[in-house]
This record gives structure tokens, sequence and C-alpha cells, in this order.
């Protein structure tokens, strides 16, 4: 029995994806796929520049009060005569002023950016976002998604360390493992002397970002639930690996893939659809997310799509009221929602009216997007097959 | 045996666990997902050596252990004023509604969508600050008289009370603030930063000495109501007292690092199976002693599987649970 970390990511590309293959087995994957698909509460929309300058401030006053009451500690210990107390203030009082010199700085920058721009030019987490390739010496990137996209852009040399969920490509292997992608070990990362890391936009990622930062090393944090997501964080990812053609290039190649679908789709009939992604509770794709614009694209109807979310919590009662014509899910979770008999309430599961996903395709809204997109359409619609790319 | 230790025992145990704490807080600094050697953490602490073995100790190592210790030792000295005041071995913070407040402030902080670490943290003291108020209130309104069962029962209410709210709030949650909040239940150091061990020290200095300064009230309330109004003690206000200021005191831990148990239930245990009597001298040992177990088991909690860290709440008690077991013998 491997750790679930090991396991895992035949997924392995973004935590997205992970857990829609691991979800097929614990409970914990599920989780982690909600954690990626269902932050959309935690962050701004679209962070405007206005956002980097209500942090700066706060930081600083956090910094100050912090010394000031560190001060205090540190009186407190010496006073004991504690060796680590003195160490303590001389730390405490260099931290404080590289800190202080760093947001300085930031700040600078910001303010230049916005000077020569009016577009937000900010990540998920409020950074600037990079405009070269300048700190991209050295890259770790802790989400398999994105280093997927530095290799599939002709970045991936630049990768130095990786997630343990990595799976391709194998070449992206041969980086540092350095655990975990969400809630990552900091002191692993910045072993593998990253001058970059990336990360999925997550508030569980918000204090490694942070931590990180005041080590000095540049973060580029994304968060990707949606295809226009995927589209950001691709041309993103190419500006700061310094690849801005290539990744222009292969957003707009994805991009073919789905018109190419769309048309070889339009005017068939279209199956209403549900698309289970955990069971215990009931969760199925919602409006907002990657998954349910595949199922656009490749000419089917949500019968959820009226739900708002990336993820519903739904009931298995109200799947059988709204009757699907077809159950899509992944092989083991069809095989599991046939074997029970409160699923077997819904009809289309009842007569196996059933499609099975290949979840290392479709699992994550990556490079194969388009692929994953062909694949369903061509489940949904196998008279037109010859017709998709 | 160890009946009766005079007041150079004492000394000798605090001056011992002193050592012990510099000793571990010392391994704990060259102990992680990066293994560096003790000459370059001295190195890296004066803020020469390799650039990147410096960010990891000041940045990372040196607040991580920092804290630990001070969440050790305050949650442990939280429950040893506790323990004194309730007159029962049992109590600790977490029993009386420090967790469950603190708890509910850090959920309901979550399900807001306020998920950066300051509001979480400012968000779970004042729930736990609330729920301990609460606590007193009703004791207060309840007796009438003073009564340490009273306290006992309404902390066991109130934390039952906080829980059901949060089962309620989590009930409808997406998965991904159950997660958030699973999290921040099983407690970790991992976050820390120069600011939390500024402020938890803060609170230890505040909290823990008021409570080491008037260690006479608990000595007094030990010996039970009557021989304590004997002695002139207004018994109901010193034990609703000491109580707010040891839930407050544990309720800073909280704060800086979410739900860590068994070190404020054990801990003291300890202390007096090893012979601290007085309350003075047993809350300097729990403290001294607290932080250096959780220190240890921060390091473990980091160490055993790397670069993957473990529930530092769950490591405590799989390190302490020896320990303690060893020493049971002399608590009976």
């Amino acid at each position: 029995m491997g750790r679930p970390e090991q396991r895992g990511p035949e997924p392995g590309d973004d935590p997205r994806a992970i857990c829609t293959n691991t979800l097929e087995g614990g409970a914990r994957a599920a989780g982690e796929r909600t954690a990626v698909a269902d932050m959309g509460g935690f962050f701004p929309p679209c962070p405007g520049v206005l956002s980097h300058y209500e942090r700066t401030p706060a930081v600083l006053f956090t910094r100050t009060i912090a010394l000031a009451l560190l001060l205090g500690t540190v009186t407190v210990s010496c006073a004991r005569g504690d060796a680590p107390g003195n160490t303590a203030s001389d730390t405490a009082s260099d931290t404080a002023s590289s800190t202080a010199s760093n947001t300085a700085s930031n700040t600078a920058s910001t303010q230049a950016v916005g000077d020569a721009s009016s577009i937000a030019l900010l990540d998920d987490f409020g950074a600037p976002l990079p405009r070269d390739a300048t700190d991209a010496e050295r890259v770790v990137s802790l989400n398999p998604a994105f280093t997927e996209i530095a290799w599939a852009i002709g970045a991936g040399a630049r990768v130095v360390g990786r997630t343990s969920w990595d799976n391709r490509p194998v070449e992206a292997l041969a980086a540092t493992d350095v655990g975990p992608g969400i809630r990552p070990n900091v002191e692993a990362v910045l072993a593998a002397r990253p001058t970059l890391v990336l990360l999925y936009a997550t508030a569980e990622n918000r204090a490694a970002a942070a931590a990180l930062e005041r080590a000095g090393v540049r973060t580029l944090a994304l968060r990707t639930v949606t295809i226009a997501d995927f589209r950001r964080a691709a041309r993103a990812l190419g500006d700061a690996l310094g690849a801005p053609v290539a990744a222009r290039a292969l957003v707009d190649s994805i991009d073919a893939t789905l018109d190419q679908v769309r048309a070889a789709v339009a005017g068939a009939p279209q199956p209403r659809v549900v698309w289970p992604s955990w069971d215990s509770p009931v969760l199925v794709v919602g409006h907002a997310s990657y998954e349910a614009e595949l199922l656009s694209i490749a000419g089917a109807v949500n019968v959820f799509d009226d739900r708002e979310e990336s993820v519903a919590n739904v009931t298995i009662e109200e799947i059988a009221k709204r009757d699907p014509a077809l159950v899509l899910a992944g092989p083991d979770r069809l095989q599991h929602l046939i074997a029970s008999p409160p699923w077997n309430a819904v009809r289309a599961i009842r007569d196996r009216q059933v499609a099975v996903l290949d979840t290392n395709v479709v699992g994550r809204p990556g490079v194969m997007i388009g692929m994953a997109a062909v694949s369903i359409a061509r489940l949904l619609h196998p008279d037109r097959a010859d017709r998709l790319p | 045996m160890t009946a009766r230790v005079g007041s150079s025992g004492s000394v000798a145990l605090l001056v011992g666990g002193v050592v012990l704490l510099l000793l571990v807080m010392l391994l704990a600094l060259g102990i992680g997902a990066v293994s560096i050697p003790v000459a370059d953490v001295w190195h890296a602490l004066g803020g020469t050596g390799d650039e990147q073995i410096v960010a990891i100790i000041r940045d990372l190592r040196a607040p991580r252990v920092l804290l630990a210790a001070l969440v050790g030792a305050g949650l442990a000295s939280s429950g040893a004023a506790l323990q004194g005041t309730l007159r029962n071995p049992l109590a600790e913070p977490y029993l009386l509604g420090v967790s469950g407040g603190a708890a509910v402030g850090a959920v309901v902080a979550l399900s807001a969508g306020w998920g950066t670490p300051g509001v979480v943290t400012l968000a779970a003291f004042g729930g736990a600050g609330i729920a301990t108020l609460v606590v007193a209130l009703l004791a207060r309104f309840a007796g009438g008289r003073a009564e340490p069962r009273l306290l006992l029962m309404a902390g066991v209410v109130v934390g039952a009370f906080s829980n059901a709210v949060i089962l309620v709030a989590l009930a409808d949650a997406p998965p991904d603030r159950i997660r958030g909040a699973l999290w921040w239940m099983m407690g970790s150091t991992a976050d820390a930063t120069w600011g939390a061990v500024a402020r938890t020290g803060a609170a230890l200095v505040l909290l823990g000495g008021a409570l080491v300064v008037r260690a006479r009230d608990l000595d007094v309330l030990a010996l039970g109501e009557e021989p304590a109004v004997a002695l002139g003690v207004d018994v109901d206000r010193a034990a609703r007292r000491t109580f707010l200021v040891a839930s407050w005191l544990a309720a800073s831990t909280v704060a800086a690092v979410g739900l860590i148990g068994f070190v404020g239930l054990v801990v003291p245990n300890l202390a007096r199976a090893l012979g601290a009597r007085r309350h003075r001298p047993m809350l300097l040992v729990s403290a001294v002693y607290g932080g250096a177990l959780l220190v240890a088991a921060d390091v473990a909690a980091r160490a055993i599987r790397a670069p993957i860290e473990l529930p530092l709440g769950a490591v405590t008690a799989i390190v302490g649970v020896p320990f303690f077991l060893a020493r049971l013998r002399q608590l009976a």
C-alpha cells in the first residue's frame, strides 16, 4: 500500500486533477478536489491593483506590531539568560529589516507596473505577475498542471522542483520531488533553491506563498477552474518562463481543437447528462467549471447547469428527479454507482446508460483539455467520430 | 518515591527542564525536511553562510521552534492552573469551552470567506474568549456559590454547543471549507511567523505571568472551599478569575496554531508526578516541560514522513503517552 500522495496522481496534474482521479479512491481526495474546485469564495474574482496596496500596509502594520512585541519578549528571554533568546533578537531584527526593504521594493515595482499599464497584472494572491523570465532561472512547480504547461511551451528545463503528484511528462519527473502541492513543505521547496515558485491559488497555500516571499523567492499563484482560467495561466506562465509565443501557440491550438469539436457535434441531438465527481456527499459537476464547459462543447446538456458552483452538493433523489439520459464518470466510480442500491433509483444507472471517462485525460484543466473535449464528444456522439479532430 | 520535594527539589526540576527545553530547541533547529549540520545552523542564526539555509533557519525554523515552545508552555501552565482551580486532575483548557469557542470563531471566519491567516487567528481568539466568558457567567448564575463542578459543567455544555454549531455550519459547506476547518482543528506550527511568536510570547508573559504571580490563590483553592474561606479568600472570585486568565492563555495558543490536545491535560499531571506540589513551581515546571514536549513533538511531526507533515496534536499524544505511562505509577 502506497501513501495516498504516491498513489495519486495519475491525476497528477493539478490538484484538481488529482482529485478527479483519486476521487475513485479516498475521502481525502474529495477534499482536495474541492479545495481546488470551489475556492471561488476565498478570492476576489479578478484582483485589481488596489488589492496589492491593501496588502502592503497590512503586512507592514503586522510587522511593526510583531517587532514591538518581539522586543518585549526578547527582553524577557534575555533576563532569563537564555541563549536562544539572544539569537531570537538577532534573527528578529534582521528579519524585520530585510522584510521591510523587500516590502518597500515590492511596492515600488507594483507602482511602476501600474504606471506602465492599466490592466490588472496581479496573480490570484495579489502579487505582481512576472513580465519576463528574469526570475525564472530555477522554478519549482507546485501544481502538476503548471509543470505540464512549462514542458509544453518548451520551458520544462527551468523546472527544478515538482510535487509528488506529478506524472507527466516523464522528463518532468527528473526534477526534485518536494512533496505535496497544497500546503507544501516550504523548507523542502527552498532546498531546491528556487528563484520562482508556481502555486495553485487556494487559501491553504497562502501562508506558504507568504513564507516563500519572505525568504526572497518570487511566487506566482493562479487558480484554474474554467477553460478561461487555463488560458490565462498558460499565458502568464509563458511570460514568466520566457516563452510567451509558445504559450500563445499552445492556447490557440487548444482553442482550435475545441472549435473543431463544437463544429463536429453541431446539430446533433444533445443528451442530458450528469457527471458525479464524488458520492459521499454526492457531488456533481455544476455550471462554473471546465468540466461543464467540456460537456457543452462536446454537445451535451448538464442537468445541473443551473447550479452556479463548479462542484454542486446534491442528493441522489434530485438526480433521479432530473432523470439524465446518461451518467458520465471514471470507470471505478461508475462501477461503484452501479453496485450501489440507492443509485439505482436513477434510471440511467438502472439501465446502464453510462459513459466511461478517461480520468487521465479529462481530469484536469491543462494542456490535454482539447483532447478531453474530443474524447467526451466521441463517447456522446459516436456517429460523428469521423468528423472529430 | 517522590513523595515530597522541597523547594530545592523544585529548583532542580526547573533547571533540568530549562536545560532539556534548550537542548530540544537546538536539536529542532537542525532537523527538518532539509537536514542542516549544527555548525551551519549556528552560522545561519548569525546570518552567515548559504543564503537559502539562512532563510530556512531564520524565517521558517526559528519562529516555528519558538512558537512551539511558547504554545507548549502556555497550554501546560493553563492546564495546571485549571486543574488547581477546579480541583480536578482531568480538567484541561479544551474541556472548558476554549477549543469549541475558538473553532466556532475560526469556522465562522472561514465560512464567511475571510480565509486569510490573520483574520482566522483573530476570530479564533475572539470565539474562545467569548465562550469562556459565557462559561464563567453560566457558572455564576447557575450557582452563586463557589462550586468548581459548575464551571466544569458549564464548560462541557458550552463545548458541546460549540461543536453543534460547527457541525451545522459545516453541513452545507463546500468540502474545501470542511477541509480547511479540519486542517485548522488538527493544529500545526507550519505557518509560524515572527508575528505569531510575538503575540503568543506576549500572551504568555502577561497571562502566564499573572497566574504565577497569583499562584497562592491556587494553593488556597486546592485546600477546598471551607479552609479557603477560613483563610479569607473570596473563593468564587478567585476561581473565576483564574479560570478566565488560564482559558485566555490557552485561547492565545489556539489562535496561533489551532487545536493541540494532550499537553494541557498531561503535562501538569506529569509535573505533579515529578514532585512539584505547590502551584508556583508547578506552573513553571509545567510550562518548561510543556514547551519541551511540544517542540519535540513538532520535530517528530515534520521529520517522520518528511516532506509531508503529520498533525501536531496527534503526534503530541503519540510522543507524550509513553512518557506519561512511565510516570503513571507515581500518580496512583
